[in-house]
């Protein structure tokens, strides 16, 4: 006889119940967005220009490697510069976009809270009007 | 019974022409008459405007193959119009007829179809979707039988597809989840539209499936937004985030992976492997990922099913999702948490993992074994023979 634990129903019941726990924990950590997007911006910006990398070499055999050195950056050097200005501008987007949608969470953050007051404050408007209609009725 | 397979491509192709291929030689040898027709492009990856093979009649593994020239597409056009569409646009009429007439210009294929029309019992059309169905089943609507492979796409909306599917003689579905969809989406007479399954070959021997190393998960097929492959690389990311250990995603495919992955940890390219080592690599696989919506029956499913590896897939597929329920073998999950909470559960409880591959694989043999789908398209042509 099987193990009843590994009936799909008890599976998939196990798989709803660890996800639950899982969204739990995440929404208690807080926003994944305002914690990890600065970091990995200020990684991405520091790697923009390709330029920034150095060709290094040993130095017995440096002599008969530096001119070849030269030559290739004088080659790269156009394609690399173009590759530097796309990644900046990407880098540069990126960020723009980042701080609209983290401006944009704080507003719709402080949206619901305000919706959540004011609907509350009806809530207990319309509860007072029910007391009181039941008061005058006698019920 | 003398049956013509219309298919786009042949013998290469995509899922629904490697379906076909394999159903024509299984209906050989249950003794019917069975023959291709086609087109003289290569296949769906290379240039449509191209005849790569001479028309006229050729043999291929003893299967009289009747190839027929292909006209330039036009291409900015296709992709203009097929963008619009798969964006959710809609067309005017003209412009979906003119979408149509370019998916694949073989006008040759429906002209002889129509005169020969009375020599086949039926001609059986796959997939749904290409120029060659559409202007075939309107050259023989009483004898045009559509093999679609649907599911629901914007493409599956157009006009011109609606028209096809009701004036075709019959419809074979390979999933009840499928012909559920054909039914909702064309107002067709039931009794018409039935399902006979596809087609499986039995697994590769290869060594009993125990989990290797630290584990991984693998995935099969294209790399493409439309199968949901970047929604599966998202997904297995929040996963490392929350348990960054030495489990992996083994990617198994050969188009490109755009963007690159570069030395990304965790995720590794295994590429094009040949059946053997493909076999191996699912066999010892915590689980074989099937993330896309867009299926009518998912062969990747079958194909790790039959050597005993579960299956995690979206929830949102109809089809994957009532595989996985009716057979028991794999787990549907509908976000980033299910997906990570799916991966742990079969990481560190063997034996639901067990389960879960064996149940898949008896599925896979029950329903799908060859004999069976023979016996289900003989049946169900017999059905639709009934009603000429």
């Amino acid at each position: 006889m099987e193990d009843p634990g590994t009936e799909i129903t008890a599976v998939l019941d196990e798989v709803r119940r660890r996800a639950a726990e899982a969204r739990r924990a995440r929404e208690e950590q807080g926003p994944v967005v305002s914690e990890s997007v600065p970091t990995a911006l200020a990684r991405l910006e520091e790697a923009v220009d390709p330029l920034a990398v150095e060709f290094r070499t040993d130095r017995a055999i440096g002599r008969l490697v530096i001119p070849l050195k030269r030559l290739l950056r004088r080659l790269l050097t156009p394609i690399l510069a173009r590759q530097a200005a796309y990644n900046a501008a990407n880098a540069s987007l990126l960020r723009t976009l980042a701080e609209d949608l983290e401006r944009e969470i704080g507003l719709l953050r402080a949206e619901v809270r305000r919706l959540g007051l004011e609907v509350g404050a009806r809530l207990q408007a319309l509860e007072r009007a029910v007391s009181e209609l039941r008061e005058r009725s006698g019920r | 019974m003398r049956l013509a397979f219309v298919v786009p491509w042949f013998p290469d192709g995509g899922g629904a022409e490697i379906q076909a291929r394999e159903t024509v030689l299984r209906l050989r040898e249950a003794g019917h008459d069975v023959e291709v027709l086609t087109s003289c492009a290569r296949s769906y990856f290379a240039d449509w405007s191209v005849n790569a093979f001479p028309p006229g009649l050729e043999r291929w593994r003893d299967v009289p193959v009747r190839r027929f020239p292909v006209l330039p597409v036009d291409r900015t056009l296709l992709r203009a119009l097929a963008t619009w569409v798969e964006r959710g646009g809609v067309l005017p009429p003209a412009d979906e007829e003119a979408l149509i007439a370019q998916l694949l210009r073989v006008p040759a294929l429906p002209e002889w179809v129509a005169a020969h029309a009375a020599d086949y019992d039926f001609f059986l059309f796959t997939p749904y979707l290409s120029a060659v169905a559409v202007f075939g089943v309107a050259a023989c609507p009483a004898r045009a039988v559509l093999v679609p492979c649907l599911h629901d796409e914007p493409f599956a909306y157009l006009t011109p597809v609606r028209a096809m599917f009701r004036a075709a003689a019959g419809v074979l579905c390979f999933t009840e989840a499928e012909r559920a969809l054909a039914l909702a989406l064309y107002d067709l007479d039931p009794d018409r539209v039935l399902v006979t399954g596809a087609g499986v070959d039995p697994p590769p021997a290869v060594a009993a499936g125990e989990v290797d190393g630290d584990g991984y998960l693998v995935a099969v097929g294209r790399r493409e937004p439309g199968k949901n492959f970047p929604l599966l690389l998202e997904w297995f990311r929040a996963y490392r985030r929350r348990r960054a250990d030495g489990f992996r995603l083994v990617l198994v495919g050969h188009d490109p992976i755009r963007p690159p992955l570069g030395d990304e940890p965790g995720i590794v390219d295994a590429g094009m492997l040949d059946e053997d080592a493909k076999a191996r690599t699912i066999a010892t696989a915590t689980a074989l990922c099937q993330l896309s919506v867009r299926e009518s029956f998912s062969r990747v499913l079958m194909e790790g099913w039959r050597l005993g590896t579960p299956a995690i897939v979206h929830a949102g597929c109809a089809v994957t999702r009532l595989h996985c329920l009716e057979s028991g073998g794999g787990i549907p999950v509908a976000d980033a948490a299910e997906f990570g909470a799916a991966v742990d559960l079969l990481r560190e409880q063997p034996a639901v993992r067990r389960a879960l591959g064996g149940r898949g694989r008896a599925y896979v043999t029950r329903r799908y074994a060859w004999p069976v789908v023979v016996r289900e398209i003989e049946a169900a042509l017999e059905r639709l023979r009934g009603g000429h």
